[in-house]
Formats: C-alpha cells, sequence, structure tokens
C-alpha cells in the first residue's frame, strides 16, 4: 500500500472541522457572491446557484482529467483515485429525479439564503418535518410515534423565531417571506431527495457501476454517494437546474 | 462520456432560459473580481464540504451524522451572524434554539428510547 498519510481517526476529526469550516465559508461566500450582484432584487440569484453548479462541474471534471481526488488532503492523507463513473444511460436516467430534487435542494437554498441567511438557516432546520411529511405520503416511510412528537417542538421553534416583539410587547409576525418559501421548498426538495436517494440505492446494478469506481476499497452506500455527488453536482445538476430554472420562469 | 455530452447539450438551454440579464452578469463577471472570487469560492467550499460530509458519514452512521449536521447549524449561524454583523433578535436565537433542540430529539429519540425500529434519519 502506497504512503497514506495521517491515521483514520485524525483524518475524521480533520473531515469534520473542514466540513463545518467548508460550509461556513460557503455561507459566507455564497451571501458575498450574491450581494456582487446586487442582492436579492437582483434577478440574477438562480444564475449565482447555477453558476456555482458549474465551478463544481469544472471541478469535477478537472478531478477526472487528473484522476486524483484531493479532498482527503484536508483529512492530512494522500490523495484518492478518481475515475469517471461507469455509468449506463439508463441509469443516468433513473437517476434523474434525483438530480432534479438536489437541484431544486440547491437552488431554493440559495434564494431562501439570499432573502435572509440568518431567517433562512433556521427555516431549513426544519428539514425533518418535511422529510416526515414526504416520507410518509410519498415514500411509505412513516416516522416513528416518538419522532412525530418532536416534529411541533420544530415547528414551534421556527415560528417562534418568526415574531417579533412590538414597542408594546406584542408580539407580531416578521419574517423575511423569501427566506420562508425558499426554504422550505429547498426543505421539500431535500425531503424528495432524500426518499430518492434511498430508491435508487436500494438498486444494486446501479449502486455497483457508481460505486465500483470510487476511491474506497467497499462498496459502501457511501462511497456510491461520494461519486454520486461528483456526477450530480456537476453537469447534471446543471442541466436539472435549467430545467428547474425553465418552470421558475414560467411560473 | 455521456455527461460531457449533456452537459454541452445543455449549455445552450441555460443561456436561453436565463434571460437577458445574463450578459449583465458576464460582464460582472469580468470586471468585478469580488463576484469571481466569491462565485468559485462558494462553488468550491459547496462541493468540498459536500464531500467531507460524506466522508465522515460513512464511519460514523446516519445518527452522528445528522446530530453533526444539527450542531453544524448552530454553528453557521454564530458565524454568519459574526460575518454580516447581524444580530439574531432574541426570539429568532431562542425559536431557533427551540427548532434545533426538536431537529436533535428528533434524530436521537429511537435510540433514547431503544426502540428496535430503525428509520432514516432525515
Amino acid at each position: 500500500m502506497a504512503f497514506k498519510g495521517a491515521p483514520d481517526s485524525v483524518a475524521l476529526i480533520l473531515f469534520f472541522v473542514f466540513w463545518y469550516a467548508g460550509n461556513m465559508k460557503y455561507n459566507e461566500y455564497n451571501t458575498a457572491a450574491l450581494n456582487a450582484v446586487g442582492g436579492k432584487t437582483s434577478g440574477l440569484t438562480m444564475t449565482v446557484a447555477t453558476m456555482q453548479l458549474g465551478v463544481c462541474a469544472v471541478y469535477a471534471m478537472i478531478m477526472w482529467a487528473i484522476k486524483l481526488n484531493p479532498a482527503k488532503l484536508f483529512g492530512l492523507q494522500a490523495p484518492a483515485k478518481q475515475s469517471m463513473p461507469n455509468v449506463t444511460q439508463a441509469d443516468l436516467i433513473k437517476s434523474m429525479k434525483l438530480a432534479f430534487c438536489a437541484a431544486g435542494a440547491h437552488a431554493a437554498t440559495v434564494f431562501a439564503l439570499g432573502g435572509d441567511p440568518l431567517f433562512g438557516q433556521i427555516v431549513k432546520a426544519a428539514e425533518p418535518v418535511l422529510a416526515a411529511i414526504v416520507g410518509t405520503v410519498f415514500y411509505n416511510k412513516a416516522p416513528t410515534f416518538y419522532k412525530v412528537c418532536c416534529l411541533p417542538i420544530i415547528v414551534g421553534g421556527v415560528a417562534f423565531a418568526s415574531l417579533k416583539k412590538g414597542g408594546d410587547g406584542s408580539y407580531s409576525l416578521k419574517f423575511d417571506v423569501t427566506a420562508l418559501v425558499f426554504g422550505m421548498l429547498a426543505n421539500a426538495f431535500a425531503a424528495f431527495k432524500g426518499g430518492e436517494n434511498s430508491k435508487l440505492m436500494a438498486d444494486k446494478g446501479i449502486a455497483e457501476r457508481y460505486g465500483g469506481v470510487g476511491n474506497q476499497v467497499s462498496v459502501t452506500q457511501v462511497t456510491i454517494h461520494v461519486v454520486y455527488k461528483q456526477c450530480f453536482h456537476s453537469t447534471h445538476v446543471m442541466l436539472m437546474c435549467s430545467s428547474f430554472y425553465c418552470l421558475y420562469s414560467l411560473l | 462520456m455521456t455527461q460531457i455530452l449533456g452537459f454541452i447539450i445543455l449549455l445552450p438551454i441555460m443561456y436561453a432560459t436565463e434571460g437577458a440579464k445574463l450578459p449583465f452578469f458576464f460582464d460582472k463577471l469580468k470586471t468585478d473580481s469580488s463576484l469571481q472570487f466569491n462565485l468559485v469560492m462558494s462553488g468550491l467550499a459547496f462541493f468540498i464540504y459536500n464531500e467531507l460530509a460524506t466522508y465522515t458519514l460513512k464511519v460514523t452512521g446516519a445518527v452522528t451524522a445528522s446530530v453533526a449536521n444539527t450542531a453544524k447549524r448552530v454553528i453557521v449561524m454564530v458565524y454568519m451572524a459574526a460575518v454580516t454583523g447581524k444580530e439574531l433578535t432574541d426570539e429568532q436565537k431562542m425559536g431557533s434554539g427551540i427548532a434545533i433542540t426538536g431537529v436533535l430529539l428528533y434524530a436521537l429519540i429511537d435510540d433514547l428510547l431503544k426502540s428496535k425500529k430503525k428509520t432514516k434519519a432525515a
């Protein structure tokens, strides 16, 4: 075995650290990019969302070209091998729904955070509520009774965060409508994405074709997910983003 | 190959749909270094944090991942409040605290109650 770098435990901690850091930085850069095009009224939010995925697409293609994935460097480990996933056209067609949901979730998130970067996050925290509803209605996967009991707490919290105390001590609703609407839309997309993802991962053939070229030893669900993300946060997300935008502009 | 083909096919669609504002966007992209930097960095950060999240998920499992995800929201919110200079109102602080506690409970409750039903953490 070639030089691997830091032990897995150290790498794991670093992955956690950089996951958080990356997410924080993403929020910061995203807000700055949206401000640079003129903020939420610029009419360019969708362009920014799409172009972000364009950057992802270029990055993914570069990785395929050099056949290396540098992400493990964040865990002080040697870069993993990265080949193009060996998927069939039929796989891609089957994956379209998932890609559409991923694209929708991303675009809606950018709109929500563009509306209000803080309140948008609060709304996004309510994702399990949508996941529970969508899972029950569309995927026949109802959460347990105890889980259902937790949902009102989440809804209540978000509702409370939407209140504002007036000068006279009375409460009124005051919140960024864009952040609420698109945040919930993002949650809905994310919920469908979860459902579609588990449906797709149940398909052994696809799992192997996505995962077989992955850089991990065992074909775990998550290896697939890694490769998967690379596919879909790239060209196909752009594809679906465009279609989503078509729909959006029609509406 | 199909991906790259798909990408090439779809570029014109993107041009068609993004409408009249696209030239303005590209003009701005050419001249505004802050837009260039932030756009590229947000794209890269998005890709990389998703990938790293997946690495951690692979090792730790769904429950830890959703707990970590919950904790992440708190950190991101505090960080964004600091960066944007926007204070969270007391209501927002309390409300998000309640909501996030709810999410945490949602992720953990079945394990806490030692229920044998295994549900997928959202």
